[in-house]
């Protein structure tokens, strides 16, 4: 039987270095973990947590189905971190938060930076709740079907609409919010 | 029908993502429903404007830190692992703890001493504890000389304290993992489900039972 076809191709195929790995799936991880988390700081960590695991996953790299799984394990890191910050909300923090925290927060230029960026939308965004937010994101953004996002979330397919639905129609009256909160301030300023 | 507002039915009928039938009743209605009509405007607009969003790109300073994971993460540094090798300490995706789980995200991993790995939690870490309360209890045997069985009184009290410390650290803080599902090799097996398309490879489910000869001179995929 020749090596020839799809078989030597098959032979042929190189598993890809990291640096590859790297510059092909870093800058959509990263715009997903940028329009879910909402700030370039905790986009970077997003990001980073998730190439860890990519990095521990090289194993079993098949072509095709890596997307996807990204795609999932950005969005259940996301969700995983949103919950934990409301438990750090809730618990309080402790008195050496300052301490620990310290060095996390943003530099005044990135804020400006982040604040900028496509800021009305991105603060609607910002606003919803993590479990709309995710769908919203998914599917508006990266244009997941309800299917994948079904399966990326780990829930039925009418749930991703639901939550879809209700993502958007918040969206909108924040950014409705803010729309009539300019026209005010700028009624306020002519007059 | 007419009467009922389309609700949840309009973002599906926006993403095109109802069935035929649903899709001409849903048209019928906007046709004659002026509310619908309008909340499908603003779903569309809404929809395009998230659409037209700036596409944000990671910093060259970031993405060598993400290069660099392969150094800091990797077993002894050195160059990344080719796909058909196994994984660092011989075990798979979600084999051991994630890295982070006990840490807020950001904590950056494996970071050593010059870049050396942190050490794994092994089973040898977890014993580590009762090697070390049994040296103690050997030094501190010699103020019981007198009590019969005294050292196997403080051996056993020893042991009993490492195993009920042991139930503590195995227990941890369950919710303070991380979510890491699923593994690729199950992920893979789902897509192929989801996408209608049969793998091509036949992924091991439990990559640590992976055959360790499968290297590139026996491409498995």
């Amino acid at each position: 039987m020749s090596e020839s076809g799809p078989a030597a191709e098959f032979e042929a195929w190189e598993p890809p270095s990291w640096d590859e790995v790297v510059r092909t799936h870093s800058p959509r991880v990263y715009r997903l973990a940028y329009r879910l988390t909402g700030n370039k700081h905790d986009a970077e960590d997003l990001t980073q947590e998730v190439f860890i695991r990519v990095f521990r996953s090289l194993a079993n790299y098949t072509p095709g189905t890596f997307e996807g799984w990204l795609h999932r394990i950005t969005t259940n890191l996301f969700l995983d971190m949103a919950r934990r910050k409301a438990r750090i909300r809730f618990e309080g923090l402790a008195e050496n938060a300052d301490e620990r925290l310290e060095g996390r927060e943003p530099s005044p230029a990135q804020r400006y930076d982040d604040r900028h960026f496509d800021a009305d939308v991105q603060s609607a965004l910002d606003a919803l709740p993590a479990e709309f937010r995710a769908p919203v994101v998914l599917c508006d953004i990266e244009g997941l079907s309800y299917e994948e996002i079904a399966a990326t979330l780990g829930v039925k397919l009418g749930t991703v609409r639901s939550r879809i639905h209700r993502g958007r129609a918040q969206l909108r009256r924040a950014l409705e919010h803010r729309r009539s909160l300019a026209a005010a301030e700028n009624n306020g300023e002519a007059e | 029908m007419n009467r009922e507002h389309l609700g949840e039915r309009l973002s599906a009928l926006i993403d095109g993502e109802l069935g035929p039938a649903e899709h001409e009743s849903a048209l019928i209605h906007l046709a004659k429903c002026e509310s619908c009509r309008f909340e499908a405007d603003m779903m569309r607009r809404l929809k395009r404007r998230l659409h037209g969003l700036g596409e944000p790109e990671p910093d060259l300073d970031f993405m060598g830190r993400l290069v660099g994971l392969s150094r800091a993460d990797g077993p002894g540094g050195g160059a990344p692992r080719g796909p058909s090798e196994p994984p660092p300490g011989g075990a798979g995706f979600g084999a051991r703890p994630p890295l982070g789980s006990s840490r807020p995200l950001g904590g950056f991993p494996g970071e050593g001493p010059a870049g050396s790995p942190v050490p794994m939690m092994t089973e040898e870490t977890v014993v580590a504890p009762e090697r070390s309360a049994r040296r103690r209890g050997d030094r501190f045997s010699h103020l019981l000389p007198t009590l019969p069985g005294g050292r196997y009184a403080v051996a056993g009290f020893a042991v009993a304290t490492v195993l009920l410390g042991g139930a503590f650290v195995a227990g941890g803080e369950p919710g303070d993992a991380p979510v890491v599902e699923p593994r690729l090799s199950d992920f893979a097996v789902e897509h192929a489900v989801t996408s209608r398309v049969i793998p091509v490879v036949d992924t091991p489910a439990d990559p640590a039972a992976a055959p360790s000869g499968s290297g590139p001179d026996l491409p498995t995929r």
